[in-house]
């Protein structure tokens, strides 16, 4: 599902990553790992194609980023869903318009888009929350509404940034174990974290990084 | 149908942007119709000294002046050639005669100075207007040397000084409105972008969002530039107001021959059409920058 050869990744002249080459399966639940600043949110930039990688080749679904064309690139990103520590949620929106987001802009009809969102709403167990504004939910129920907003698009590869860093251990649990139900039904799963209790409690394969090189 | 599903989405996005962040919308569209009520005002100015020009230009006259010795036949001729000339708009014959009555009609009061005068000692001539298009220097050389040609005239008269510096005068308002015009148009932009980039930049994290989540750049931008069409537009009607203000104030506290030299068009149509244009086109060309601008930022 994600291939890439050795990949490097340099700003200003300062590396971030060095001579990446890694796999991840279809289907897949993969942690990354290593401490503050071992590359771990780049690895995960590439993969979005919100960077570009300094030198070497990701192939992703079995294609090639490095010729990705300019418009492409949206329609690439519809199929990655992304969690990321701070949430990123719409804050003047509700939760149901945030999810609802990520789908009208794929130009779904609004019957099929409040089908979709009232369905991801009830597996996350938010559908009390649909109204409410992002800022007035615990953490846990915001970074809960970041998840359903990524699954909503039904995506095949789910990207995850520390998405337990805000959380405490009982919450983080949880949304592991969330994200342990989505990679049950098929998506690949790929988790940025420093946390080691949850890489020593979850069996999953972890890459290990270390100054922006794999060291396991 | 997506394209209309999108259409009253990006609609409504932007109105409820223009109420989310109602303080920069009012400083954006006050800035719009400050903008354009100086342009308005230059505008306006600018229509007044050219219409007083070109009624100055309309008194341009060429006179030619006929020799004594002209037969009846040669006059009729020359006037023939003279109407058929592109120049001429209308042409007028002053017979020795009549040039003679209206000296004396001139002198009246006077008479003594004519005695001892017998016959008329004023030439025949024709008094020339020329059309717009030809009242410039060349223009009206071109037609002196052509009705040199023609045979029997003596003399032609028409102001050269005068008009030569007519036409300097004419040149210098001409060259002066553009360096003026332009620059508060580049001016207007920049502040109008600026104003508008203020607005990109409070909504940045909800760009950043939208591109990772696989919007398309026209979805993100659209409402900012339906944002900048109806700001533009409100700014415009809100400079017509204040133009219309100026207007009213300088008619009622101003001396009649002020006001008709200062007359801002601000009733006519393509006056106001004009400014919802200029502000439309405003709007989307601040949203336009300022988007390009924080876009690179973001990427």
């Amino acid at each position: 599902m994600i291939n890439m050869f050795h990949v490097y990744k340099n700003y200003d002249g300062i590396s971030a990553l060095t001579d990446i080459t890694l796999k991840i399966d279809k289907g897949e639940f993969v942690f990354i790992t290593g401490v503050s600043g071992a590359g771990k949110s780049t690895l995960l930039k590439l993969i979005l194609y919100t960077e570009k990688p300094t030198q070497g080749q990701i192939i992703i679904g079995g294609k090639n980023m490095s010729r990705f064309k300019p418009r492409e690139i949206p329609y690439f990103r519809r199929k990655i869903g992304f969690v990321f520590q701070d949430f990123k949620l719409l804050n003047n929106k509700t939760v149901f318009d945030n999810i609802a987001l990520a789908l009208r802009i794929t130009g779904m009809d609004n019957r099929d888009i409040n089908k979709r969102v009232l369905k991801v709403l009830s597996y996350l167990g938010l559908q009390h929350r649909a109204n409410f504004k992002p800022l007035t939910l615990s953490g846990g129920e915001q970074q809960r509404v970041a998840i359903a907003r990524a699954l909503a698009k039904e995506p095949t590869i789910l990207l995850a940034d520390e998405p337990t860093g805000n959380l405490d251990p009982e919450r983080a649990i949880d949304i592991i174990n969330l994200f342990n139900d989505i990679n049950a039904r098929g998506t690949t799963v790929v988790v940025a974290t420093h946390d080691k209790y949850l890489i020593d409690r979850f069996n999953k394969r972890a890459i290990l990084l270390d100054k922006g090189m794999v060291a396991n | 149908m997506n394209y209309l599903r999108w259409l009253v989405y990006f609609v409504s996005e932007a109105f409820q942007n223009i109420k989310a962040n109602i303080v920069t919308s009012i400083v954006t569209i006050a800035t719009i119709a400050i903008s354009l009520a100086i342009c308005g005002l230059f505008l306006g100015i600018f229509i007044n000294l050219s219409n007083m020009l070109i009624s100055m230009g309309s008194q341009i006259q060429v006179i030619a002046y006929m020799r004594d010795d002209i037969s009846v036949d040669a006059i009729s001729n020359i006037k023939r050639d003279a109407a058929v000339m592109p120049e001429v708009e209308s042409l007028e014959y002053i017979s020795k005669e009549m040039a003679f009555s209206v000296f004396k009609e001139e002198l009246k009061g006077q008479k003594g100075i004519l005695e001892g005068l017998g016959a008329t000692p004023f030439p025949a001539s024709l008094e020339i207007k020329v059309k717009e298009l030809f009242r410039t220097p060349q223009g009206i050389r071109g037609l002196i040397s052509k009705l040199k040609i023609t045979g029997g005239i003596e003399d032609v008269q028409y102001g050269q000084e005068w008009l030569n510096r007519f036409f300097a005068f004419i040149r210098f308002v001409e060259v002066f409105a553009l360096i003026i015009g332009g620059f508060l148009i580049l001016a207007t932009i920049f502040i109008v972008s600026n104003t508008i980039k203020l607005a990109v930049y409070a909504r940045r994290e909800e760009i950043e969002i939208l591109g990772l989540m696989g919007a398309t750049g026209i979805f993100i931008k659209a409402p900012f530039l339906i944002e900048g069409i109806v700001e533009g537009f409100l700014g415009a009607n809100l400079a017509i107001g204040l133009l219309y203000t100026v207007r009213e104030v300088l008619i009622l506290k101003t001396s009649m021959i002020f006001t008709s030299l200062v007359d801002l068009p601000v009733s006519t149509t393509y006056f106001m059409c004009g400014l919802i244009a200029g502000g439309i086109f405003l709007g989307i060309l601040g949203s336009s920058i300022s988007l390009r601008k924080s876009f690179s930022l973001l990427s």
